[in-house]
Order: C-alpha cells, then sequence, then structure tokens
C-alpha cells in the first residue's frame, strides 16, 4: 500500500472508522484491511502478555473473529478504532493468562512450552508506524523507571493498584502517585498522536 | 500526593481500573452509567487513548501466514452469522494449502485465491473484459440508452458507449467519495475544536481552583497568625489633622517571639503609578523600612515579615516611588506611636 508522505499518521483514523462500519454490513475485505494494518501490532501486545507464541497467535484469531462478531458495539466516542482493537486483543491475552495461571497451578509439575523468539516484522512496516513507535517509546522512556513500571504491570499485566502495590512492595498511595503522574505525562508528552486517534 | 483529586485524577483513576477490572467486555462499549461530566468522559478518552498507545512500545510480531487465510475463510460465505473462535481448528485445516506445486501460503478455501478474496469489489480487477462488457451492457438497456434493433444491427459498435459509461460512473463514485471524505473530515476537524475548547475551559477553571485554594490557605494562615496566643496587636490610624486618607485603618500584629509579624490596611486607595505605599518602624527618631505593599479597592493590603527592629517606638506608613525610599518623602497616611514599644 503506497503511504502519502503528507500524512501525519500511520492510518487516518477515520479510515479505521470507515473499516469498523464495513465490519457492521459484513464486509471481508475490510477485516482484511484491518488484519493488514494490525496484525502485527495486536500479535505484539499477546505476545507480550502470554509469552508463548502459539496462544498469542489464537488470541489474534479471537481478536479479529471478536471484531467481526461486535463491530456493532463499537462505539467510536470512546476510543478510536485502534484502540479499541489493542484492548480486545489485551483483554482477550489476560483472560487466556489467567486461565493458564489457573491450569498451572493445578498441574505444577508440567514443563512448559518451549517460547519461539519474537519474529520482528520491522523490515515491512510502514515508516509512518515506525515513527508513531519511535515517539511512544520517546515518551516511555522519558518516564522515571518506576512509575513506567506501574502503567506495564497496570496496561499488559492487566493487574489492578492494590495487586501492583503488593507486587511491588509499596504502598498504595505510592502506587497511585506514580500510576496518576506517569498517565499526565504520557498524555501530555502523546498530545500529538491522540489527537491524531481522535 | 495530595489527598484532594481534580476531574482529571478521577479520569486517569477511572481508566486505569476499568482496565483492571474489566473481564474482556469492557472493550466493547459495555452499559454503564451515563457519565456525569462530558469534561470527564473526554479526559477518560484521552487517558484511554495514552494507554492503548503503549502498545506502540513493542516490536511488531509477525503472525504465522496461515492466520489471515484461517481467518478470512471463515467468513466467507458466512457474511451473516457470527464466527466463533471453536472453529478456528476447521477453518485452519480448510485454509491450508494443498501439498503439491500448485499450493500457495496466499490461497484460501474453494482454490479462490486469497488477493482476490481480501479485495473489495470496487477496486476488483477488470481483465474480464467479456465480463464488463456485459455488465455494461445490461445497465445500458436499463436506462435505455440504446435500442434493441441498432444493438442488431451495430454490434461491434458497443466500446465507445460503454467507454463513456464506464468512465461517467467512475466519476460519479469518485466525485461522491470524495465528497464523503470532505464531509468527514470537516466533521472531525469541528468536533476536535470542541474537544479543544472544553479542555481549554477546564483548564481554565482548574487555575481558578488552584488561585482559590491558595487564596483560602493564605487566610487560614493569617487567621491561625492574628489568633494565636500572646499576639500584640498596634493600630494603625489617620494622624488626627489633616488627613490625607481619613478612611483608612490598619493593624500590625506582632508574634510572641517578638519577630514575626503581619500589617493588614483596609480603607487605602489604590496607589498611583508609578508609587507604592511604604511601611516605616521608628527607632530612636530614624525611620527603618519595613517594605512596601499595592492597596487594591475591595481588598485589605497585607504585608509580613520574620524581623522588626529592636527598639521600634513608631509605626508609620507614607506614600513613596515605586519600590520605596531609603526615607519617608511624603505626609503619614497611617501612625501608630503612643503604644508602640518593641
Amino acid at each position: 500500500m503506497a503511504i502519502d508522505p503528507s500524512s501525519s499518521t500511520p492510518f487516518r483514523a477515520s479510515d479505521d472508522l470507515a473499516l469498523v462500519h464495513r465490519l457492521v454490513d459484513r464486509r471481508q475485505e475490510a477485516l482484511a484491511e484491518l488484519y493488514d494494518r494490525y496484525a502485527s501490532l495486536l500479535l505484539a501486545v499477546a505476545r507480550r502478555i502470554l509469552g508463548n507464541p502459539t496462544d498469542a497467535e489464537e488470541v489474534l484469531r479471537e481478536t479479529f473473529f471478536q471484531a467481526w462478531n461486535q463491530a456493532g458495539l463499537y462505539d467510536s466516542g470512546r476510543s478510536s478504532a485502534s484502540t479499541w482493537l489493542v484492548l480486545i486483543a489485551r483483554s482477550r491475552a489476560l483472560g487466556r493468562l489467567r486461565q493458564r495461571q489457573a491450569l498451572e497451578r493445578t498441574a505444577a509439575g508440567a514443563e512448559a512450552e518451549p517460547q519461539a523468539p519474537a519474529t520482528s516484522t520491522r523490515g515491512d512496516e510502514d515508516t509512518l508506524t515506525r515513527e508513531r513507535r519511535k515517539r511512544v517509546q520517546n515518551a516511555l522512556a522519558a518516564l522515571p523507571v518506576l512509575q513506567k513500571e506501574v502503567l506495564e504491570l497496570a496496561f499488559f499485566g492487566g493487574l489492578s493498584q492494590t495487586e501492583i502495590a503488593e507486587r511491588m512492595r509499596t504502598p498504595l498511595a505510592t502506587v497511585k502517585t506514580r500510576a496518576l503522574l506517569a498517565m499526565k505525562k504520557l498524555r501530555r508528552d502523546l498530545r500529538e498522536e491522540i489527537r491524531e486517534l481522535m | 500526593m495530595s489527598t484532594e483529586l481534580d476531574q482529571e485524577d478521577l479520569a486517569a483513576f477511572g481508566v486505569l481500573d476499568d482496565l483492571a477490572h474489566g473481564d474482556g467486555q469492557e472493550d466493547t462499549a459495555p452499559v454503564e452509567p451515563p457519565a456525569p461530566d462530558e469534561a470527564v468522559e473526554v479526559l477518560r478518552r484521552l487517558y484511554l487513548e495514552s494507554l492503548g498507545l503503549l502498545a506502540y512500545e513493542l516490536e511488531p510480531a509477525q503472525p504465522q501466514p496461515e492466520t489471515r487465510a484461517t481467518i478470512l475463510a471463515h467468513l466467507i460465505g458466512d457474511e451473516t452469522q457470527e464466527v466463533s473462535p471453536l472453529m478456528i481448528g476447521v477453518a485452519t485445516a480448510q485454509a491450508r494449502p494443498p501439498a503439491g506445486p500448485s499450493g500457495s501460503a496466499g490461497t484460501g478455501i474453494q482454490g479462490i485465491p486469497l488477493s482476490e478474496v481480501t479485495r473489495p469489489a470496487f477496486f476488483a480487477p477488470t481483465t474480464d473484459a467479456p465480463a464488463v462488457e456485459r455488465a455494461v451492457e445490461r445497465t445500458v438497456e436499463a436506462v435505455g440508452l440504446r435500442s434493441a434493433q441498432s444493438r442488431r444491427s451495430q454490434p461491434r459498435s458497443r466500446w465507445p458507449v460503454v467507454s463513456a459509461v464506464l468512465f461517467a460512473l467512475a466519476a460519479i463514485g469518485l466525485g461522491a467519495w470524495v465528497a464523503q471524505l470532505q464531509s468527514e473530515v470537516a466533521y472531525r476537524d469541528a468536533k476536535i475544536q470542541g474537544l479543544e475548547s472544553r479542555l481549554a475551559d477546564g483548564d481554565r477553571l482548574t487555575r481558578e481552583l488552584a488561585a482559590a485554594k491558595t487564596e483560602v490557605a493564605q487566610i487560614e494562615q493569617r487567621f491561625t497568625f492574628v489568633t494565636a496566643p500572646a499576639m500584640t496587636v498596634f493600630s494603625l490610624r489617620p494622624p488626627a489633622a489633616g488627613s490625607l486618607q481619613p478612611m483608612a485603618r490598619g493593624h500590625l500584629f506582632l508574634a510572641a517571639d517578638r519577630r514575626h509579624w503581619q500589617l493588614e490596611v483596609r480603607g487605602l486607595k489604590p496607589e498611583p503609578e508609578p508609587q507604592d505605599y511604604q511601611l516605616w518602624f521608628i527607632v530612636d527618631g530614624l525611620p527603618w523600612s519595613g517594605g512596601v505593599f499595592d492597596a487594591k479597592p475591595g481588598k485589605p493590603a497585607l504585608l509580613a515579615a520574620s524581623s522588626i527592629p529592636a527598639g521600634t517606638t513608631a509605626i508609620a506608613i507614607t506614600l513613596e516611588r515605586k519600590g520605596g525610599t531609603a526615607s519617608p518623602t511624603s505626609p503619614i497616611l497611617l501612625g501608630a506611636d503612643s503604644s508602640v514599644q518593641i
């Protein structure tokens, strides 16, 4: 797909919105387009949460099936389509992780499935997505380490602030402060990205 | 962390709570109570998008080649039904390319090349000229552009008409598409402007709230100071004769440590520019500047410090040039001398 170099966003949010609307009309090509745009991003999220590449592939499939089945429930006022997909993948992956952890507790002796190394697609990634990735990575790198850790435990770990406090052996109030400061800074540093999504 | 949370804090924590307590359905527009404040909803949206961008922190991962085919294979011929993840295994088997030279990773079910399956109908290949011709012919017949007689007598003259109709259809379609995009862009721009305006209002209110909190804190501090035990109060009044500001009154509160003091003056006219009011402590008949201050209509003029010259026997206020002077150059507006002994 040719990318318009004058565009400032990897994929226009309005394009994504139109694609989701076409999912409601049961247009398969819309799902194919969304897959081409976001599969590598969503798979990365699932892998980060699950670690297991096989499970992550399953989550990727489930994510697009859910998008196909529930596109009518999508509310563009609550989030962009890309964030909607990311949240579906995250939710699916966390659900699978909790199932797996429950099974592992009952079969503690079972051997873990060997994990395949993550395969990067950076070579196939378009320039504008790379730029967005770089800006997000820079914004996160600018956060104090402990603030970043709180955010990642909340988002990728699915932990509540109370659970994070227990995990980090830190007072809950401190975790709340770190989370708040991190989110405010992230919102400020990524305001252009957010604006593009809206 | 402050124990008082503003709207922004509540929005951020709300998003975090949603993410932590969601059961996988929150990402598909759940039914929830209406938001009490639209501004909070806007903030929640901003924070949700911020967190969604965390996905870009990760290096992209390459899905297995058959994953795409598996998903799409399920949708073909199944447009009106929901797709269950439980059907994945079956679809995987169907979508897997057959062994042998004719198979390829990009082939979907029923031998349909995946590129054909996924391409939007609008951009479908047009290399099947007879088929296109037949389709356009049907269109032409429908709008009555050609009679049956001419079709029989001139079978080879269809292409110019076909081309013209194709061009017209393409032009109409392109125009409608461009108009729709423009309309959508305008709508989004207006929405963004509205949101930015609300955010600006929210920021302004936040600043006003912070200023009000600061003012309240100062008032509380003054109240604590002036009501402390062993506080000494000196009243400042206009001179008995020839007063320039007869309505002005002031008090100097001196703490028990005999060092910290606060001055509060009411009824002073706003000083003319470029001038300031200046406080003086008189020690052995010599003036020591206590500082300069402004007077604003309807508000007390305030001044405070943590030291006062020992041996002060009188206090005075004069109007001096901006920034103050080394010694008074104008008549005393307010003064206290009869009871002062520091």
